[in-house]
C-alpha cells in the first residue's frame, strides 16, 4: 500500500488510528502489528509470508547468542533475511552477471515469479542490525514477540525507512504498552503528513511529468539545455520524493506516539560530499558506517573501505551495475573530498554548495538509466545544440521555484519549528487541511515513491 | 478518546483542522453528487441522426457506461446486441454495411466488462424484457491482452444494482464472499470519484446529455477558424475547455470527438488518435489473472450466458479478437482459456487470436480496426447468423 493512495489515507489510516486509541493498552502493539502486516500484505501473500518468516527468524535466532559460538549464531541469524534479500532482489542481477542460461534460470522460477517485495532492503537491514547488536551485546534479545514484530513491521517506516535500530524504538514501544493515556503530537503529525502529501504530488510528481516530456523525444534530438533541464528535474524529483516520504513517515509515527528520526536534513545544502551523506538518508549512512565501515576497520584502510561501503550503498539501492557505479561515484567524491578538504573547505559556502549539488545531480540519472544509456545521455551534451527543443520558460520557472524552496528556506524554522513559540503560516490548521485536501484531490496523478522499490 | 491526552493548543488546532477538512470534503461530496447520472432520465440514441455524434469527452467512465444501461433499459432493443469492453468500441453497424440504426444493431460496450459482468448485464436486460431480438454477440477479452485479466475477473464498473445480481446456482457463502468484495470495491470506487479533481470540477460544471449531440458535417469548429487569440492557445486545454475560451460550440472541436458515440453505441475510429505498437504485456506469472482450474469457471460462465439466449430463442456468439503482438499462442493464459472453451464445445465461438500479426486489423494493439469488424461480420454471415 502506498502512503499516497486514497485507500491508505481515507480507509487504512483512519481505521488504524481509531482502533489504536480505542483498544485496551495491552492490545495497542497488536493493532499496530496486524495493521502493518495488512498494509504490507496488500502487495501479495507470498511477500508477506517471506516477511513474516524473516521476522520470526530474527526473533528466534537472537536467543542463540550466548549459547552457540558468536560467529555461528550470527551467520544463522542473518542467513534467512539475507537469503530472501539476495533471492528476491539480486538473483536476476547475479545470473545476468555470470551469464547464466535459461535452464539455470528455470531452477529459480519461484523467485522470478514474485515481484520484488517492497521495502525488502529496509526491513532486512533492520532485522540484521538487531541480530548484530545482540551479538555485540549492545542489547539483549527481545523476549516479547509482539514488541519485536511491532518494531519490524511499524508501517510508517516499513517500506522506505528510516532504518531503525531496535534500541531506538523498543523504549517507545514499551511506553505504548505501559502508558494508559498517550499524548500524541497530532498537530505536528498532521502538519508533516499534509505537507509531505502535497510535496509529493506538486513537487516530485510534477517533476516526473516534466521528465516524461523529454522521454517522448529521441535522445539525439535533445539539446544541451534539454539534457541539463532533465538532469535538474531528476535531481528535484528524487529529492522531493524522499523528502515527502520522510515527512509523511515522521508525521504518521507521531500520530501513534512514535518519534521517528529525521532521515533527511536538507541534503542539497551540503557544502561537500561527506556532509551530503550526513544529510541524505541519514539512517542508511549510519547503518553502513556502524555495520560495514567500522567492522572493516574504519579509517585504517580508508580508501578501500569507503569504496566498498559506497559500492554496497549503490547495490543496496538497486540490483544493477548502474547502481554500483552510482555508489562508487559517490565513494570517489567522498575520497576526493577527504584528500582535498583543506582546499575545498576554503571555497565560499555558496560555491561549495553549488559544486556539491552539481556533482550529486549528475549522478542521479544513474538511478533511472542503464550505464550505456547514461553514457549516451551525458555524451549528448557534447553534440547537442544550445537551443531547447523540449523545455520552455515555464519549466525553468518551475525549477527556479523549487530551487528557492530547496535552498532559501531553513526547514528548522517552518517545518520542525515549535508552533507554540515560533509559529508560521505553515502551522495554521487551515493550511494543513487545505494541503491535505488538495493532495487527496490530485492523488490520481501521483506515482509510487521511488524509494519504495528499494 | 479516553486513551489520548491533548494539550489545549493541540486540541484547538485539531478542531480547526477537522472543521476545515470536513467542509472541503463535504464540498467534494456535494460536487460529485451533482454529476448527472446519464442513466435516469435515459438518453435516447434513436433520437440521433445517422451521422450524429454524442460527445463523451469529459464524462466519467461510470457515466459513459450508465448512459448505455439507461438506454438499454428504456428503449426498444436491437436485432443484434454486442456486449463487451473497449476492445470492441469501433464495432459499428457499418461492419454489416448498414447505417447506424439502433433497431438493427447496438454496441453496448462498457469499460473493462468481463464475462461474469456481461452475464449480469444480460440478466438485468432479461428481467427488463430488453434482450436483443435475434442475436447476442459477446466479446471476450483476449487472454494475452492483459495476461488473463477481464475474462472472469471483475472490473466492478457496472452500476451497483447490476453487480449485485446473483448467478444461477451460486451458493450462500460464495455469494456472501462476492458481495462483501463487491461492497469493498464500490466503496473504493466511490472514494476515488470523490477525491478526484476531475469529478470535482465536472460536478460543478457538467450539464445533461442533450447539449452533447452534434452533427460533424455542420458543426463549426473554432479550431478551424484560426482566429483564436494567441494567449488563449497557450493556456492548458483543461482551462480552455473549462471556460470555453475558444468560443463557438465547445463540442465542435475535433479533438473532443475521440470516443464520441455514434447512433449505434460504437465509436468512430476515424477520430481516434491511436497508433499501433505491439502488446507490451510481459505475461509474467506473478501478474497472471488466470490460474489452472479457471477453465471450469470460464466454461460455466459462457454456458450461463448462452443459457440466457437459449431461454429466449436467441443465438449467442462469443468472439475472441486478436491483439497485435508476436506469436505467443502457447502462453499460459491462452492455454487455460483454450481448455475452458474446449469444455463447452456446444457454444459458438469465433476465435481470431491468430490474426495477431496483421497490422491492418488494428487501430491500437488491443483495439481492432473497422476492417477487422468486417471480417467478423463476414464470419457471422457464413454462420447464417446475420444476413
Amino acid at each position: 500500500m502506498n502512503f499516497n493512495s486514497i485507500e491508505f489515507l481515507a480507509l487504512f489510516l483512519p481505521i488504524t488510528f481509531a482502533t489504536f486509541y480505542l483498544v485496551p493498552l495491552s492490545w495497542r502493539l497488536w493493532v499496530l502489528s496486524i495493521s502493518s502486516l495488512i498494509f504490507y500484505g496488500v502487495s501479495g501473500l507470498e511477500v508477506l509470508a517471506a516477511f513474516i518468516i524473516a521476522i520470526l527468524w530474527g526473533y528466534a535466532t537472537a536467543f542463540l547468542f550466548g549459547r552457540w559460538p558468536r560467529w555461528l549464531a550470527l551467520i544463522i541469524a542473518i542467513s534467512v533475511p539475507m537469503f530472501f534479500l539476495i533471492m528476491f532482489k539480486y538473483l536476476n542481477f547475479i545470473l545476468g552477471t555470470v551469464q547464466a542460461g535459461e535452464q539455470t534460470r528455470n531452477y529459480f522460477w519461484v523467485f522470478f515469479s514474485i515481484l520484488l517485495p517492497a521495502g525488502i532492503s529496509f526491513y532486512t537491514f533492520e532485522i540484521v542490525s538487531y541480530s548484530i547488536d545482540v551479538a555485540d551485546k549492545k542489547i539483549g534479545p527481545e523476549r516479547s514477540l509482539i514488541r519485536f514484530t511491532a518494531f519490524a513491521t511499524f508501517f510508517p517506516h516499513l517500506i522506505a525507512g528510516p532504518i531503525m535500530r531496535y534500541h531506538d524504538l523498543c523504549g517507545q514501544l514499551r511506553a505504548l504498552q505501559e502508558t494508559p493515556v498517550l499524548s500524541p503530537r497530532l498537530m505536528g503529525g498532521l502538519k508533516l503528513l499534509s505537507i509531505g502529501l502535497f510535496g509529493k504530488i506538486f513537487a516530485s510528481d510534477v517533476c516526473a511529468m516534466f521528465i516524461v516530456r523529454a522521454d517522448s523525444v529521441q535522445l539525439d534530438q535533445l539539446t544541451g539545455p534539454d539534457i541539463l533541464t532533465k538532469t535538474a528535474f531528476w535531481s528535484m524529483q528524487i529529492y522531493y520524493d524522499f523528502w515527502a516520504y520522510s515527512l509523511m513517515a515522521i508525521g504518521l509515527g507521531r500520530l501513534f506516539c512514535i518519534e521517528l528520526p529525521v532521515n533527511f536534513r536538507q541534503p542539497y545544502l551540503s557544502a561537500n560530499p561527506r556532509e551530503f551523506w550526513r544529510r541524505w538518508h541519514v539512517t542508511l549512512s549510519l547503518w553502513l558506517r556502524d555495520y560495514v565501515y567500522i567492522k572493516m576497520g574504519g579509517r585504517e584502510r580508508y580508501v578501500r573501505n569507503i569504496l566498498i561501503v559506497f559500492a554496497a550503498c549503490g547495490l543496496w539501492h538497486g540490483a544493477g551495475w548502474n547502481f554500483v557505479v552510482w555508489g562508487i561515484f559517490h565513494g570517489v567524491m567522498v575520497i576526493g573530498y577527504h584528500f582535498t578538504a583543506p582546499y575545498w573547505d576554503r571555497l565560499p559556502k555558496v560555491l561549495a554548495i553549488a559544486v556539491t549539488f552539481t556533482l550529486v545531480s549528475f549522478a542521479w540519472p544513474l538511478f533511472f538509466l542503464s550505464l550505456h544509456d547514461y553514457a549516451a545521455f551525458l555524451g549528448q551534451l557534447g553534440h547537442a545544440s544550445w537551443t531547447s527543443s523540449v523545455y520552455q520558460p515555464i519549466h525553468w520557472a518551475y525549477l527556479a521555484l523549487l530551487g528557492i524552496v530547496t535552498f532559501a528556506f531553513n526547514e528548522e524554522k517552518w517545518l520542525y519549528n515549535d508552533p507554540e513559540k515560533r509559529g508560521t503560516v505553515m502551522d495554521w490548521p487551515s493550511v494543513s487541511a487545505l494541503m491535505f485536501f488538495v493532495g487527496l484531490m490530485f492523488i490520481s496523478l501521483s506515482r509510487t515513491f521511488i524509494y519504495f522499490r528499494f | 478518546m479516553r486513551a489520548m491526552n491533548l494539550t489545549f493548543y493541540d486540541r484547538r488546532w485539531l478542531i480547526r483542522f477537522g472543521i476545515v477538512l470536513s467542509v472541503l470534503i463535504g464540498f467534494a461530496v456535494f460536487s460529485t453528487s451533482r454529476l448527472p447520472s446519464f442513466r435516469e432520465p435515459p438518453f435516447d440514441f434513436y433520437a440521433m441522426k445517422n451521422k450524429d455524434l454524442f460527445i463523451a469527452h469529459g464524462l466519467t467512465r461510470r457515466q459513459e457506461g450508465a448512459m448505455k444501461v439507461g438506454f438499454a433499459e428504456s428503449f426498444a432493443p436491437p436485432e443484434i446486441g454486442m456486449y463487451g469492453n473497449h476492445s470492441f468500441q469501433f464495432f459499428g453497424a457499418d461492419a454489416f454495411d448498414k447505417p447506424a440504426d439502433p433497431s438493427y444493431y447496438f454496441n453496448y460496450w462498457y469499460a473493462n466488462l468481463s464475462l461474469p459482468e456481461i452475464y449480469r448485464y444480460l440478466r438485468h436486460m432479461e428481467d427488463a424484457g430488453r434482450l436483443p431480438r435475434k442475436t447476442i454477440l459477446v466479446q471476450i477479452t483476449t487472454p494475452n491482452n492483459d495476461n488473463g485479466l477481464h475474462i472472469i475477473s471483475w472490473g466492478h464498473e457496472l452500476p451497483p444494482d447490476l453487480l449485485f445480481i446473483s448467478a444461477a446456482g451460486e451458493g450462500f457463502f460464495a455469494k456472501a464472499w462476492r458481495l462483501t468484495g463487491t461492497v469493498g470495491v464500490l466503496i473504493q470506487n466511490w472514494l476515488h470519484e470523490i477525491f478526484n479533481y476531475n469529478t470535482f470540477i465536472l460536478g460543478l460544471l457538467q450539464q445533461g446529455p442533450d447539449s452533447r449531440v452534434i452533427d460533424p458535417q455542420t458543426c463549426k469548429s473554432p479550431e478551424a477558424s484560426g482566429d483564436r487569440p494567441a494567449w488563449i492557445r497557450r493556456l492548458p486545454l483543461t482551462v480552455q475547455d473549462m471556460f470555453n475560451l475558444e468560443g463557438g460550440s465547445l463540442f465542435c472541436q475535433r479533438r473532443m470527438w475521440w470516443r464520441a458515440f455514434r447512433r449505434d453505441g460504437s465509436n468512430e475510429s476515424e477520430f481516434a488518435d491511436e497508433t499501433v505498437i505491439q502488446n507490451g504485456n510481459a505475461l509474467v506469472d506473478s501478474h497472471r489473472a488466470l490460474k489452472t482450474g479457471d477453465e471450469v469457471k470460464i466454461a460455466e460462465i459462457m454456458r450461463a450466458i448462452n443459457d440466457i439466449g437459449k431461454r429466449h430463442g436467441l443465438k449467442v456468439v462469443f468472439i475472441v479478437p486478436p491483439v497485435y503482438e508476436t506469436d505467443r499462442h502457447d502462453s499460459v493464459v491462452n492455454e487455460i482459456f483454450n481448455r475452458g472453451v474446449a469444455l463447452a464445445p456446444e457454444l459458438t465461438v469465433i476465435d481470431h487470436r491468430k490474426l495477431n500479426t496483421d497490422l491492418s486489423m488494428f487501430k491500437r494493439y488491443d483495439h481492432p480496426s473497422p476492417k477487422y469488424f468486417r471480417v467478423v461480420a463476414d464470419e457471422l454471415r457464413k454462420l447464417g447468423i446475420v444476413q
